[in-house]
């Protein structure tokens, strides 16, 4: 099931896949870099399987929530020998490929993070049930489950850490830096824990938690933050944005206090 | 015993874990992984919560200093486990799955709650005419009587009423005949109003204009307009319009007794109340049975209508109040009049002089 597949690059990378004759991987479209001629191409609604069309459907759309395509496209080598395929990451950072069986066979990624992989592979949706990760975790509500057999590929932008966690073991780290975790890892937020730290540390209020067993995978430069380097300017000017974010501080701050639970 | 399998982790295995069977056998936790098998004291087992959304339950234990756990996140498997555990850890398992049990229903819990309040309201929108009724329904005659007395205080500051003259008592009249058998004690008041218009307030009070005494050719048309208005007393329909109008917040207050509060809210209603057609449909239905059991002439009422109808055509636009209120239609007139084909009674004209009366209540307008 596993694939042949060889990561090129060092910060803009690709991966070209070595597909055996019959075999088929999927694709995020527009991720496609260069096909060798005898490779199948078609678009498909969903996740690419041969499941109902109301399936189908369901699934386009928790992928498109997800931050993915509503369509998916299939590779699927029709010549009796091995043809390739290769896909380019969309930004710089780097491309990691996981076999779903090692990590339990589910994989919970940050939005957008899927780039391909075997056909078969969901993309679904993980919800995050807890208010305050949703909202100041750095990865929003809504996360990618990855689940099912074989290969897939994610791509996180900067350098990739692949942490192991032992069972109680925290880690905290900076908001917008996680990229993914196996579903044994808890996910949750942490108050920076004074206001000094909060306004002049430079990291935000709140810094995610994880907490083990399991492994989790850390981005080092979130898209936010390359985009606020390029663009080389704070991101809100004038009082009435910052005003309104304290509010929404304090509000939060409130919040957590009396849900400690 | 059931099979309770959860994922094992340990410093020296996979950081996705290995499936490993669990069970208490005796004061022990046993975990069984392919020919390996492992007893762990219960008072060394520490309860956690762990998992992406704090849905999987965690048993933690040290061993050489390292930390040992195995994970459950099936919720079959985490009842399973609770059941067989032994007293020592119940208590501290229990708790761990409860907060798990929390975390995984707390979202189910408020969509339910929202859901669940929509849903009452979408049904008290829909049933709204059988609540109203319902609530009309348990509101005794005596505040019934207080209401409508107070509301006719403050009619009483705005207009001339008068329950003397020959407008009233002839009126009086033809009400006795219309009201016989009924529960509540009627009172009859003209209003110097030139508008053409009547209406009800509930526990029996009816207020004619005296525009609508001038605009009535006999005694048979007006007895026609009284039949209609003394059914919406009879039916409580001001009352069920005025809880309907006034919202949650005069039931809070019919039911609870307090009469005053809601006065003010009912007399701004009162004058654009607008009777849904149902409640004008049974008014009519019901005006046109009392009047043929008081063997009064049935033709009254549909010659009055017929003839405002005509007449608010000739000025073009809403005009008569009393048909702004009470939507006329061809279809209504042809309803009643083939209502009153089915009707037995032995009806007579009132024979009242009516140019009398209205010149009457025409000289009591002038000086009030």
């Amino acid at each position: 099931m596993s694939l042949q597949y060889r990561i090129e690059g060092s910060d803009l990378q690709y991966v070209e896949l070595t597909l055996a004759p019959g075999e088929a991987a999927v694709g995020e479209p527009g991720a496609m870099m260069y096909v060798d001629d005898g490779v199948g191409i078609e678009s498909h609604m969903g996740d690419g399987d041969d499941s109902a069309l109301g399936s189908r459907i369901a699934a386009g759309f928790k992928r498109s929530m997800t931050g993915e395509n509503f369509f998916i496209t299939v590779f699927k080598n029709d010549a009796a020998r091995p043809l390739r395929v290769a896909f380019a990451a969309p930004s710089p950072g780097k491309i990691i490929a996981l076999d779903l069986a090692s990590v339990g066979g589910t994989l919970i990624c940050q939005k957008g993070a899927f780039l391909g992989g075997t056909r078969g592979v969901r993309v679904g949706l993980a919800f995050k049930k807890r208010v305050r990760a949703g909202m100041f975790g750095g990865e929003g509500f809504i996360m990618q489950r990855l689940t099912g057999s074989g290969t897939v590929f994610i791509h996180a932008s900067g350098t990739l850490a692949s942490l192991e966690l032992r069972a109680g073991e925290h880690l905290r780290v900076d908001t917008g830096c996680l990229a993914a975790l196996q579903t044994t890892v808890n996910y949750d937020v942490q108050y920076m824990g004074s206001l000094k730290t909060s306004v002049f540390g430079g990291e935000g209020l709140f810094l995610a938690a994880l907490k083990g067993p399991g492994t989790v995978w850390l981005q080092s430069l979130p898209i936010q933050r390359l985009r606020g380097a390029l663009v080389g300017v704070p991101q809100s000017r004038g009082l009435g944005p910052r005003l309104l974010y304290f509010a929404l501080v304090i509000i939060v701050v409130v919040l957590t206090l009396m849900g400690k639970r | 015993m059931t099979e309770i399998v959860g994922l094992l982790h340990g410093p020296d295995l996979p950081t996705a874990g290995v499936p490993a069977r669990l069970g208490f056998h005796g004061n022990h936790l046993r975990i069984t992984r392919g020919e390996i098998v492992e007893d762990v004291a219960a008072e060394a087992l520490e309860v956690g919560v762990t998992g992406f959304n704090e849905d999987t339950l965690q048993l933690a234990w040290q061993r050489d200093g390292v930390t040992h756990a195995v994970t459950l996140s099936d919720p079959q498997a985490q009842r399973a486990l609770l059941a067989h555990a032994p007293p020592g850890v119940a208590a501290r398992l229990a708790a761990g799955h409860s907060t798990v049990h929390w975390h995984r229903r707390k979202w189910k819990t408020v969509v339910g709650i929202v859901g669940g309040f929509a849903l009452l309201l979408l049904i008290a929108w829909w049933q709204s005419e059988a609540i109203t009724g319902w609530i009309a329904n348990r509101v005794s005659l005596e505040t019934e009587v207080d209401i409508g007395e107070s509301v006719l205080e403050q009619l009483k500051t705005e207009h001339e009423l008068t329950q003397e003259g020959a407008g009233a008592q002839t009126i009086a009249e033809i009400g006795a005949r219309l009201t016989q058998g009924s529960r509540y004690t009627y009172r009859w008041y003209v209003s110097a109003d030139k508008e053409v218009n009547a209406y009800a307030l509930p526990g029996g009070i009816v207020v004619v204009n005296a525009g609508m005494i001038e605009a009535a050719d006999n005694a048979d048309e007006l007895a026609g307009v009284l039949a209609h208005e003394v059914q919406h007393v009879e039916h409580r329909h001001t009352l069920q319009q005025m809880i309907h109008t006034a919202g949650w917040a005069a039931v809070l207050a019919v039911v609870l007794g307090d009469v005053s509060a809601i006065t003010a809210v009912v007399l701004h209603q009162l004058g654009n109340l607008r009777n849904s057609r149902k409640l004008e449909k049974q008014a009519d239905d019901d005006g046109m049975r009392a009047l043929a059991r008081a063997d009064i002439a049935l033709d009254g009422m549909v010659n009055l209508f017929r003839k405002l109808e005509g007449e608010e055509r000739r000025r073009g636009g809403p005009g008569i109040p009393l048909l702004r209120s009470h939507p006329t239609t061809d279809e209504r007139i042809r309803d009643l009049e083939q209502l009153a084909a089915t009707l037995k009674c032995r009806c007579r004209s009132l024979g009242i002089d009516w140019a009398a009366v209205q010149s009457s209540v025409e000289e009591w307008r002038k000086t009030a």
